[in-house]
């Protein structure tokens, strides 16, 4: 009985390093500044209202901006999602060259900063950038823009998140065992078949894992869309920006940012659910 | 005095107890074999006895010494794991010198210890290999070189012949029997093999649930199983529910009839237990009329599977110089019974007297309902 | 299965024709692999031929005029070499630093059991859910008061923050794979806990630790915001200044910088190659 207390306690004292970190720099900073967006001043007095939140509910750019922001993240993260099965997919079942320059393609992504992603894809896409150039070529003048809009935002963010998502579902791909796939082709299952009834649901958790991570982190993204967006509607992170630089109501960025991380919370919560259920040994 | 004691060691997960009021001697030199199914509670023992896991109640003893307050690092004890038993970024050598080297030996004595127990698991080579240059055999032995290279007090194996294949297992086992004698070192073994228990212990101590079912000598254990779970568990066993008429000295069963006495309640029903190697085939009317289901050869014996006479499968071993085939009329005798009832002690009959009720009257007012 | 969905069925089916053309289903992933290389690398491609060109003009498919001139520029301005400087200071000290301090941590999330244990590994998430710009006042102003702003620890420590998640979550789990009896097998022979952490759990651990360090250098060297509220203007690392090239230069300088701001990566990528396909499964690896 002894020796489990001292093993918690030992525990606690060597997470607890990490954690105080946690909260002082990154909880108490944010709880403070969510704090700082209720406070509103009325005759004289601080009380605490949700007056700021209605008043960015009344004004329709903000409003559109959040639709916005969820659309293009939602976008994102399933062709995302979609790409990076198929190629987990392929990687896990298939040998041979084609496999072997896949896996070395795929996670390229991974080393490029987001600055220079975003840069990259600017010149690429944008109005005489590359594709223009090759486009030129084959005879096609006049593309619909491909750059400084949703479209943009969703192929840089796509870019960037490939390498991510492939190597969780591969990593969980792994976790399946050759046998319970021969099993189901040997009693008659074709490919899809055996996809939809035997890999996708064993693979749940880190189909789980890959949704809500992607999308916490496209949601919160700054520089993707600060420098491949438009003009209007814009991501909330940029239009949290533009609040603190050049509206000068930091008051109404912080709520932005509340309002974010409270999205944030709950694609998380669909994360820690999806796992406590599945597999209560993977955290 | 005892190598290692035991006593009323109990160990719960959550509600239920893995081991409960689990008492055992082993003495001096001994080579102890902890045997029974899966989650009877003999790895936990062995985990306990280790360091590797707290008893809820109970105290260990070694040379009369209680060795509960101690880590693992301190006890004087040394375990063989299952599997994943060398560090696979070490040699063999520096597997084996690692506990030598943190007890400061000198590195010619680390060098001559090595050597010597290399030599003692059969692999003198094998001082510079990797463990993944070994095979399955040959680590599992410099695991057993690293836990002798430190002298221990007890030795502990945790079933670790059970991830080779079936011939090696045999080889190992044999080997691993001749090194112990060889060293004299208190050994506990534990295993689900009946078989592997049999080939190397000096005393068994059979577990089921978590409870100490019996502990003896394998000849013993085999001949004089004390409860129906030892009696099933070791070796081959037939088994007939009969009830006992004191009126008539008798066990019936089906349509077996068994002279017997003893201190049962009149009516009270026993199992009456028989080894297959203890049926024998008998000539003319004697005995009791049986039918061959099955006749399976083992090379040097026939497994014989016969039924009749209202009992089912009855297995039957035989050294074949009687010709055997499905269908086949036999009648068979038992050489030696044994008797099991609740609360009685276990009764004893050599070469019991055999009738077969014939009459359907006879029957159904003898046995126990089915 | 209904009428309607056996229709539906039909329909849809009917667009699949070319899977069952044998040649046609042999050459997809070819395909896909020329996709993707395009989608991939295209953009690259384009930035690379960007930092060499003198002049280019649409609708030319290679520039009109190769030059290195580009490259005089960037080297030659001050605060850009500057920032290649201090980001080659931060990462590699937040890099070790993280690891000091979560390395135990990933131990303890693995091995040992306490109260509260999953809601403590979950809530790393937090760290890189909450907006930056969002903290930037509290954060500010917390520096100011521990005096941390624009001081090279105050950039370290906001750069820190980041690689928390990937320090303590990569490692637990190659913490778990490693099988207990390796770790018990040596505290049955003497050794200590620490002693048993340090020879056998570390080594065995350090393919799995030395990806963890991998993202975690990457998250650092590319922290942008934080380290723009932190550590300007003394301390710009090449992220931020980044923004500034992108925004206010010519295209050829952004090119010229992004590759340099790329070279660590790529180095790291090599040896991340090396270390993926090794693969390092040694007898201690449980899967």
């Amino acid at each position: 009985m002894r020796s489990t207390t001292r093993e918690g306690v030992t525990g606690l004292a060597l997470v607890l390093p990490p954690f105080f970190l946690l909260i002082f720099f990154i909880l108490v900073p944010a709880a403070e500044a969510v704090l700082g967006t209720l406070r509103v001043e009325r005759s004289g007095h601080i009380v605490y209202s949700l007056a700021r939140y209605v008043e960015m509910f009344h004004t329709i750019s903000l409003r559109r901006s959040v639709g916005f922001t969820i659309m293009v993240t939602l976008a994102s993260v399933g062709v995302t999602f979609v790409l990076a099965y198929a190629l987990a997919l392929y990687l896990r079942f298939s040998r041979g060259w084609v496999s072997t320059l896949l896996g070395a393609l795929f996670i390229i992504p991974l080393f490029i900063p987001t600055v220079i992603a975003s840069f990259a894809m600017v010149t690429f896409l944008e109005h005489h950038g590359y594709i223009a150039t090759l486009l030129h070529y084959v005879g096609v003048e006049d593309t619909p823009s491909l750059v400084f809009n949703a479209t943009g935002i969703v192929l840089t963010e796509v870019w960037a998140s490939i390498p991510f998502a492939t190597l969780v579902l591969l990593a969980g791909l792994q976790g399946i065992d050759d046998a319970l796939i021969d099993s189901a082709r040997d009693v008659g299952a074709g490919a899809l078949r055996t996809f939809l009834a035997v890999v996708l649901p064993l693979n749940a958790v880190a189909t789980i894992i890959t949704m809500s991570l992607l999308f916490i982190g496209i949601l919160g993204s700054f520089t993707i869309p600060y420098l491949v967006g438009g003009n209007a509607p814009q991501m909330m992170s940029v239009v949290m920006t533009n609040y603190f630089t050049n509206y000068l109501r930091p008051d109404i960025s912080v709520a932005l940012a509340a309002l974010s991380f409270v999205i944030a919370a709950l694609a998380g919560a669909t994360y820690v659910a999806g796992v406590s259920r599945r597999e209560r040994g993977a955290v | 005095m005892a190598g290692l004691q035991l006593v009323n060691l109990t160990k719960r997960f959550g509600t239920t107890a893995a081991v409960y009021d689990f008492s055992l001697d082993v003495h001096d030199g001994e080579l102890m074999c902890l045997l029974g199914p899966s989650g009877c509670g003999k790895t936990t023992t062995l985990r306990m006895i280790g360091g590797f896991a707290t008893p809820d109640g109970g105290d260990i003893l070694i040379e009369g010494h209680s060795v509960l307050a101690l880590p693992p690092e301190r006890r004087p004890t040394a375990m063989v794991f299952q599997r994943f038993n060398l560090w696979p970024h070490m040699t063999v050598t520096d597997n084996i010198a690692f506990g030598l080297r943190l007890r400061h030996l000198p590195p010619a004595a680390i060098h001559r210890k090595v050597g010597e127990t290399l030599q003692l698991v059969g692999l003198p080579h094998a001082a510079r290999k990797w463990p993944h240059q070994l095979s399955g055999g040959e680590q599992q032995r410099i695991a057993v070189a690293r836990a002798l290279v430190l002298e221990p007090k007890i030795l502990l194996l945790d079933e670790p012949f059970s991830n080779l294949d079936a011939r090696l297992r045999v080889r190992m086992r044999e080997e691993l029997k001749t090194l112990q004698r060889q060293v004299g070192i208190t050994t506990v073994f534990v295993t689900h093999d009946q078989e592997e228990a049999l080939t190397l212990a000096d005393r068994i101590a059979v577990m089921n649930k978590g409870v100490m079912e019996q502990v003896d000598t394998p000849g013993v254990l085999y001949r004089r199983p004390q409860g129906l779970f030892v009696a099933d568990f070791m070796g081959t066993m037939n088994f007939i529910r009969a009830r006992y008429h004191r009126d008539r000295g008798a066990l019936a069963g089906g349509q077996v009839g068994i002279a017997a006495r003893g201190d049962w309640h009149d009516g009270a029903v026993v199992t009456v237990a028989f080894r297959p190697e203890d049926v024998t085939f008998v000539d003319g009317d004697a005995g009791i009329p049986v039918q061959v289901r099955r006749v399976v050869n083992l090379g040097h014996y026939l497994e014989v599977t016969v039924d009749g006479s209202g009992v089912a499968a009855i297995k039957v071993f035989t050294d074949g110089q009687r010709p055997m085939a499905e269908g086949q009329s036999l009648n068979i005798h038992f050489r030696r019974i044994l008797v099991y009832a609740e609360g009685l002690p276990l009764a004893e009959i050599e070469m019991p007297r055999l009738t077969h009720l014939r009459t359907a009257e006879e029957v159904v007012e003898s046995s126990p309902s089915v | 299965m209904s009428a309607v969905g056996e229709a539906v069925r039909e329909r849809v089916g009917g667009l699949f024709w070319f899977w069952s053309v044998g040649a046609f289903r042999r050459s997809l992933p070819v395909l896909f692999l020329l996709g993707l290389a395009a989608f991939i690398l295209g953009p690259l491609l384009s930035l690379i031929l960007w930092a060499f060109a003198g002049r280019w003009f649409y609708p030319a498919l290679l520039p009109q005029e190769f030059s290195l001139k580009w490259w005089d520029v960037v080297f030659g301005n001050r605060s850009v070499v500057n920032s290649i400087k201090y980001s080659l200071m931060t990462a590699p000290t937040v890099t070790l630093l993280s690891a000091l301090i979560c390395l135990p941590a990933a131990y303890a999330f693995a091995r040992f059991q306490f109260p509260g244990r999953r809601f403590l590994l979950l809530s790393f998430l937090s760290a890189n859910s909450f907006p930056k710009i969002g903290l930037y006042i509290s954060i500010a102003t917390l520096f100011y008061r521990l005096h941390l702003m624009t001081t090279f620890w105050g950039v370290v420590l906001i750069q820190l923050m980041g690689t928390l998640l990937f320090m303590i979550w990569i490692p637990t789990g190659t913490f778990r794979g490693i099988n207990r009896s390796l770790e018990e097998a040596a505290r049955d022979v003497g050794a200590s806990g620490a002693r048993t952490f340090f020879q056998i759990t570390l080594p065995i651990a350090m393919p799995g630790l030395l990806v963890a360090g991998l993202f975690a250098f990457l998250a650092a060297f590319d922290e942008a915001q934080g380290t723009l509220i932190v550590g300007s203007p003394n301390y710009i690392t090449m992220p931020v200044m980044m923004y500034t090239l992108v925004l206010n230069y010519p295209q050829p300088v952004g090119a010229v910088f992004s590759i340099l701001l790329t070279l660590p990566s790529l180095v790291l990528l090599l040896l991340a190659q090396r270390l993926l396909r090794q693969g390092y499964l040694a007898a201690g690896y449980t899967l």
